[in-house]
């Protein structure tokens, strides 16, 4: 009887400290608003980098006296932001009313049901003054589920001085950028044709999805339904794995995270790189190696959209307020007040024409055609896993352990169970 | 009177045995729970629906869960073996009196002090393509081209355990020392006396005292190389091609990126089945200590 007693104690204090770890502590909702004013709405943000939140929550508070928001940090990482979020909207928790979203996350959310449709509170005239790209991502089934207030895509960065000295035209295709790529590199010695972050994960399905896009394919229809090519993706894993085993690609490709890869590239090291447009910053900084002479273009073909917006919980309390504050987030104003403060790129086509934002930031003009030729991925609410199982089998594809159709056959078989 | 105590410490224990049901039990039970429901965010408006044991049988014909598992078991009984077997060095050496005792102990303390993804970074940049393991390599002429450390399966797993094991003998070696510091030094001159060697010594004096805390050591660690997450996330973040993603990685990745919340459920509880029944095994070994 002792025994099992202890046993049993035992039992219970391995089960705790097994799950202790994994528990985590989920918003405190602060319960029901007590009839008087002012409201207070809480907002999810991204991080406070150089006070722009607080910057704008108080810019909103000033304009706004009977709204009060209580802006709550969210983690540095988009899969722990994503993590937050989903702990709090699954139980059906008030503790959110307004929140800071990825691109990829409005179809997950629409069709669970955790965020309303804005398209009541909008005119055309407000959507229209969005660029297509940026705001197409929160347009799902005819509705619009939130509203950017940062841009991103994938672009394609140049040596400007190297593509001069040899007289080659920016690359349209990506054959053409493969060709380029090496032969300059082979005459210069010493660097690579191109450079990207090809590890693990999320950039990688973004990347591979940038080299299918441009032999016409597509993951989902209008409906969600698969439509993906087998054929078409074997070829795109083997041009894939041609730039490694052609060495257009820097060394070690398959194993480079953002900074890695931008390592190359500030050390000259590479012609072309594939990077987001926070790249353009880091490229033309002081230290590095190439300032002045990293060039921005579209990539051939799309460029993955990325980028950041708002949305309002279909279980806030305030949700009126929550939707003023999400339109403030997102307006001018404020996309002014974050330019000042850290390096974003606007959703907003007036800012691309604003003189004195132009002669801060001269290199914005430059974001346009990028942005413009960017794409959303795959607008499914499975697109997370279904990028899990890409990621998966394009590495291990360009590290060699299946070839391009075992790749393609698997990507196709996994794909239509989660799209089942 | 001994009645009233017992009361006495009941009451004072409710406070702790309160946050334990909130904290700990709630959530593990709901994690059991949720694991009989097909639960997915995409479908949240739906509801849940109940499927038995469908998860599972889901889990028994998962590929990928499999590989996982396998990696996640051969990771921990390699990295706690070496772990047990440098900390047991590094603990009979701190225990010695040489002069730089303190300098010694406090430098072994180093690695474990920094922060799990700190060190992972770090050891992704000594495996980078550059890195100063391949540029030491080079210079001693041992490889001709660059070594993928972290694109390579076989040379990806090495890594992650080398920079483990870096990270977490620390811990074993100080708990060891704690065992260490609590033998009588009158066993080890009677010993001697007796004209019993070193390796005697060893095994028949130093082991035997030590066992206790050795198995509450080795327990500890076994439990937390089970849930390893951060340092790999840091490292490889599952790659290449997903050889180095451990269970709670993928359980991580199934409940909350892909919202698949019953099946990330499933993946949960079938770890910390296998987790409390490896544990078992130590159970044991504590009881027959519990008298001293």
């Amino acid at each position: 009887m002792r025994r099992m007693k202890r046993t049993a104690l035992t039992v219970l204090l391995l089960t705790a400290s097994l799950t202790l770890g994994a528990c985590k502590a989920s918003g405190s909702g602060d319960g029901g608003q007590t009839g008087g004013e002012p409201v207070t709405i809480n907002y999810y943000g991204r991080p406070d980098d150089n006070g722009v939140e607080t910057a704008i929550v108080a810019a909103f508070e000033e304009a706004h006296p009977d709204i009060k928001v209580n802006y709550v940090e969210l983690p540095d990482s988009s899969n722990d932001r994503l993590k937050t979020i989903n702990t709090v909207l699954q139980a059906g928790d008030s503790s959110i009313d307004v929140f800071a979203g990825d691109v990829v996350w409005p179809p997950i959310f629409s069709s669970a049901g955790w965020v309303i449709p804005l398209d009541d509170y909008l005119d055309q005239g407000e959507m229209d003054a969005y660029l297509p790209g940026p705001l197409s991502a929160f347009q799902l089934n005819g509705k619009t589920w939130g509203l950017p207030f940062m841009a991103d895509a994938g672009a394609l960065y140049y040596r400007k001085d190297l593509l001069e000295k040899y007289g080659k035209p920016v690359p349209e295709t990506w054959e053409e950028l493969a060709a380029t790529g090496k032969e300059i590199a082979e005459a210069e010695g010493d660097m690579s044709g191109f450079v990207s972050y090809w590890m693990q994960n999320e950039s990688l399905t973004s990347s591979m999805l940038e080299f299918y896009w441009e032999k016409g394919g597509e993951v989902v229809d209008e409906n969600g339904a698969n439509v993906l090519d087998e054929a078409k993706l074997a070829e795109t894993l083997a041009e894939m794995k041609a730039m490694i085993d052609h060495k257009v690609a820097a060394s070690g490709i398959e194993t480079f995270n953002t900074a890695a890869s931008r390592a190359v590239v500030t050390a000259g090291g590479a012609v072309f790189t594939r990077d987001w447009l926070s790249g353009y910053a880091p490229f033309n900084a002081e230290d590095s190696a190439v300032a002045g002479n990293m060039e921005i273009a579209p990539l051939p073909s799309y460029g993955s959209l990325g980028g950041w917006g708002v949305m309002v919980s279909a279980f806030s309390k305030n949700q009126e307020e929550a939707v003023e504050f999400a339109k403030f987030r997102a307006n001018y104003e404020s996309q002014m007040i974050a330019c000042d403060l850290v390096d974003i790129k606007p959703t907003l086509k007036a800012a691309y024409e604003d003189e004195e934002l132009l002669s801060k930031k001269p290199e914005l003009p430059g974001y346009l055609p990028v942005l413009e030729a960017s794409k959303p991925r795959p607008l499914s609410p499975y697109y997370a896993e279904i990028s899990g199982v890409m990621q998966l089998e394009i590495h291990s594809v360009i590290t060699g352990l299946t070839t391009p159709e075992e790749g393609a056959a698997n990507i196709i078989q996994k794909v239509g169970q989660i799209l089942l | 009177m001994n009645k009233k105590s017992t009361r006495m410490g009941y009451l004072m224990l409710l406070p702790s045995v309160l946050l334990i049901l909130v904290l700990i039990l709630y959530p593990t039970v709901n994690t059991i729970y949720q694991s009989f429901f097909e639960i997915r965010t995409q479908t949240a408006a739906l509801g849940p629906k109940f499927v038995g044991f469908r998860n599972y049988v889901k889990a028994f014909q998962d590929e990928h869960f499999w590989d996982t598992l396998w990696w996640t078991l051969a990771f921990t009984a390699v990295s706690v073996a070496l772990e047990l077997i440098i900390g047991m060095g590094l603990a009979l050496l701190m225990n010695r009196k040489i002069p730089g005792q303190g300098l010694i102990r406090t430098a072994v303390l180093i690695p474990w002090g920094i922060p799990t993804v700190v060190s992972g970074i770090i050891w992704t940049q000594f495996f980078a393509q550059n890195g100063i393991v391949n540029s030491t390599l080079a210079a001693f002429n041992l490889i001709k081209e660059p070594l993928s450390w972290l694109g390579n399966e076989w040379l990806a797993k090495l890594s992650i355990l080398i920079a483990d094991v870096w990270k977490n003998t620390p811990y074993m070696s100080l708990l060891l020392l704690s065992g260490l510091l609590t033998i009588s030094r009158d066993y080890y001159e009677a010993a001697e006396i007796d004209g019993a060697g070193k390796f005697r010594q060893f095994t028949h004096i130093t082991l035997p005292l030590i066992k206790a805390t050795m198995s509450v050591t080795v327990l500890f660690r076994i439990i937390s190389a089970m849930r390893v997450y951060d340092l790999i996330v840091a490292m490889t973040a599952g790659g290449p091609a997903g050889r180095t993603e451990t269970v709670s990685m993928y359980a991580v990745n199934t409940y909350f990126t892909y919202g698949n919340t019953g099946y990330g459920a499933t993946l949960s509880v079938l770890m910390l089945i296998i987790s409390v029944g490896i544990s078992m095994f130590f159970v044991d070994s504590l009881k027959t200590k519990g008298s001293v």
